[in-house]
């Protein structure tokens, strides 16, 4: 296993992952706005203190232009998260990583890549929202199902399963963190209001039907509980630690000085289990969102200092 | 989604009907070729003196000519689409935008008979046969050199030639484990044009357009034994192998690519795809102690072949050009020592100079004790005063060439060139003749194309790949580049060629 071949296996899944969850977000908040025009789905629109100069250096405008920020969001190449950047990553790391992986795979991705630089795409995403974000959305989750059907069982299989697992653990916690958030249930006059939030939510995270099947009722605490220590559903914290901790040990027994991030995983489990989802929904959520992040920060590092170390001469 | 799935027009009605039909005369095809007309200063590659004699040759000419033009030419738009799609293109170096650009593949191929391909494919192996032989004497004892069969200021001043390596024999003694051979049609034979011996590009694309022909013509591939290509990234791992010490029982391959940005980067990938080896770049390796090892995070494992597709001058900062970044440091001594095989071998640049080329034949003659069976263009090397007399009187009637140029860059067409043209060459001549060589304006045969909104001659040249290992095998066919643009001559994709599939006739 060469080391830039492992980071760039690594990052694709980030950013592949990262695509669908954005995707699905705004597909989720498109439909759910269609219904409510209530001020809460202003905040999906709203951006984040990190988006905000540059998306005013880009235009010089006020933030409440929604159309303007989905745009923002969707195409401007020079914001790194925008759909179509974040595309854009996922193909270049393919591409320096395509002898490993199928060829339906690459020519998936790199298909993907194409149509959101036609005019076709641009067409429907004016005229047709829901399916310009459909076929991301399932586009992207055909090149993860060949990833899962194609691919070699070597560390490159392992390592992509780490980078999307990761990706879907920032995304997650980032999700949970909003429970929180004072403008978002601030907004919410009522519990309809609420319920829809939580039901976009679940959307978001391809979740809904999960959801229900598991026999939770809609409340923000049930929620909380839910993608926190539900272990069947792929996108709660405890499943995907679980995920985590099984392709990080088959690593770990094939190649060595790969300790650390082990064990920091195994520490983020212990505190997971023992956590109370309702901290989710009280200030000390951000405490806790912190910590969680901390530890996937201490993980990216020992990837990097470890597997992606390209500097470390192994002699 | 983009879905492809073409089906096709009722192919195999199409070729019985077509078959009744009087074959003798371009006029009895009423369809794609109905108002087709030949070059009448060039070979025609369907329509020929040959044209009423191969019976395979006259089905597939049917088989184009009955498909309407409309629904050809949207074949031509789903081939580019499916081009896109596999991202089978190339950089072009001069392009600032760094797009990547999707060689142009004409549907209509190129149909050799099996007979002249046999012939063929012997002229080439004799001819590998004798380079390889004059590489390993060049940087051995020099006896060709000594005896005089080939003048031997030539060899010696030419940039290709690598005194250091002189004493340094890559094992088996092979120096040429994939060459490339450009031909071109004269007075009705293929004949050399050109030796590309270094780092010899394009199989990725023969390989592709077969693939691509077969999706969208499956009726006459049943129809018509065409000899299969997919041989090629097998036999040529064989060939990379055949090296290799028998006390080695798990020999590592990989591939050298100087990276994503080289214009061949998707041939890199292709071919280490279809190898199953990996696919490396610089970093990623490292010499120690004069071995040459592949970092892996189980530790270095040790690389014994390198299919390098880097330049000799870049191949290692502390042996060649020093402000290399491609390069591995220390590879060379790995490589002198024995420890790794490097294919190509390095120094091959000077049996592919095209000022060393005239004398091919000397070689043949010399080390085979045969005539050559291949026959190749006439040419001028500007270091011989009568023919720099000649050529200087004669220039707008020549074709000038820089002797270590290469992908159709630098070429200047007499007969195209301006006068003012004209007289720069000529100056540049007088004052470095050793950098010149001149051949005469070629006819170079043609082939119907679509091009400009019709099928229209194009002419074109055919590169096939010959792999020598224990023992030399060529690829059947190889490519077909064609010159897009109306009266060109120049093949090469990085100045507006295009390709298309070569179909070599099975034994009938």
């Amino acid at each position: 296993m060469i080391s830039r071949i492992a980071e760039q296996s690594f990052w694709m899944c980030r950013y592949l992952e990262r695509l669908e969850t954005f995707a699905r977000s705004f597909l989720a908040t498109h439909l759910f706005s269609l219904d409510s025009h209530e001020v809460p789905f202003a905040e999906f629109f709203r951006l984040s203190s990190v988006e905000k100069p540059l998306y005013m250096k880009i235009y010089n405008s006020h933030d409440n232009d929604e159309e303007l920020i989905q745009y923002f969001r969707v195409w401007q190449e020079l914001n790194p998260e925008s759909l179509l950047s974040l595309l854009g990553n996922a193909r270049a790391n393919g591409l320096l990583i395509r002898e490993i992986i199928s060829e339906s795979m690459w020519q998936m991705i790199n298909r993907l890549y194409l149509w959101m630089h036609s005019e076709t795409a641009k067409k429907l995403y004016m005229t047709d929202k829901y399916n310009f974000y459909t076929r991301i959305i399932e586009t992207t989750q055909q090149i993860k199902g060949m990833y899962y059907n194609s691919l070699l069982r070597d560390e490159y299989y392992h390592i992509m399963s780490v980078g999307l697992m990761t990706e879907r653990l920032t995304q997650v916690v980032q999700m949970l963190n909003k429970l929180n958030s004072k403008e978002f249930f601030a907004v919410s006059s009522n519990s309809e209001s609420e319920n829809t939030l939580l039901k976009c939510l679940l959307e978001s995270f391809a979740s809904t039907q999960n959801y229900l099947r598991s026999g939770y009722g809609l409340s923000p605490t049930l929620f909380a509980k839910f993608f926190t220590h539900d272990h069947h559903a792929p996108h709660t914290l405890k499943f995907i630690l679980r995920d985590l901790l099984m392709h990080l040990s088959l690593l770990q027994s094939e190649l060595k000085g790969f300790e650390q991030p082990h064990f920091h995983l195994k520490e983020l489990a212990e505190l997971v289990s023992q956590l109370n989802p309702s901290i989710f929904l009280s200030d000390k959520g951000i405490e806790t969102k912190q910590q969680i992040f901390s530890v996937i920060i201490k993980i990216n590092e020992e990837l990097r200092n470890s597997i992606f170390g390209m500097e470390k001469i192994l002699v | 989604m983009i879905l492809v799935y073409f089906e096709p027009l009722n192919q195999e009605a199409s070729m019985k009907k077509g078959s009744a039909l009087a074959d003798t005369d371009i006029k009895t095809y009423l369809g794609l070729f109905k108002d087709y007309q030949p070059l009448s200063t060039a070979f025609d590659e369907f329509f020929n003196k040959e044209f009423p004699v191969n019976p395979n040759l006259q089905k597939i000419i049917r088989f184009f000519d009955q498909l309407p033009f409309d629904h050809f030419k949207s074949l031509h738009e789903v081939a580019h689409g499916l081009f896109r799609q596999r991202g089978i293109t190339f950089n072009v170096y001069s392009n600032q935008d760094g797009q990547e650009k999707i060689f142009p593949f004409d549907l209509i191929p190129r149909v050799i008979c099996n007979e002249e391909w046999r012939k063929v494919e012997r002229g080439l192996e004799q001819r590998i046969q004798a380079l390889n032989a004059f590489l390993l004497d060049i940087y051995g004892k020099q006896q060709i050199l000594k005896d005089g069969a080939i003048p031997k200021d030539i060899v010696l001043s030419s940039k290709g030639y690598l005194p250091q390596l002189r004493g340094i024999t890559p094992p088996g003694g092979i120096y040429l484990n994939i060459a490339g051979i450009d031909l071109i049609r004269e007075n009705d034979s293929l004949t050399v044009l050109e030796d590309n011996l270094k780092v010899p590009s394009g199989v990725s694309y023969v390989l592709e357009n077969r693939r691509i022909s077969k999706q969208l013509f499956p009726g006459i591939f049943s129809e018509v034994p065409i000899l299969g290509t997919d041989d090629y990234p097998l036999q040529l791992k064989k060939s990379l192998l055949a090296g290799v010490s028998s006390n080695i029982s798990d020999p590592l391959l990989v591939l050298l690519t100087p990276g994503p940005f080289n214009s061949a980067y998707f041939e890199h990938v292709y071919l280490s795809h279809r190898m199953g080896c990996p696919l490396v770049q610089n970093s990623d390796l490292i010499v120690d102690n004069k071995i040459v090892y592949l970092k892996t995070l189980k530790g270095l494992k040790r690389v014994d072949v390198i299919y390098r597709r880097t330049d000799d001058e870049f191949i290692d900062p502390t042996f060649f050009n020093p402000q290399s970044l491609l390069g591995v440091p220390g590879l060379i001594s790995a490589y002198s020592k024995g420890n790794v095989i490097l294919a190509n071998a390095l120094g091959n640049g000077v049996a592919d100079d095209k000022a060393v080329y005239p004398y091919v034949p000397d070689m043949i003659r010399y080390y085979l004790n045969e005539e050559p069976i291949l026959p190749q263009v006439e040419t001028y090397a500007c270091t011989d005063e009568e023919s720099r007399k000649y050529v200087l009187n004669n220039l707008s009637s020549c074709v000038i060439k820089i002797v270590n140029q290469s992908g159709g860059y630098g070429i200047i067409i007499g007969e195209q060139a301006t006068s003012q043209q004209l007289e720069e060459i000529r100056e540049r001549i007088k004052a470095n003749p050793r950098d010149y060589i001149a051949q005469p304006l070629k006819q170079l045969s043609s082939s119907p194309t679509l091009n400009e909104g019709s099928i229209c001659p194009r002419r074109i040249d055919l590169r096939p790949f010959v792999l020598t290992g224990q023992k030399t095998w060529t690829l059947p066919g190889g490519l077909t580049r064609v010159a897009l643009l109306k009266d060109s001559y120049i093949v090469n994709s990085s100045q507006g060629g295009g390709s298309k599939d070569t179909w070599v006739l099975g034994d009938i």
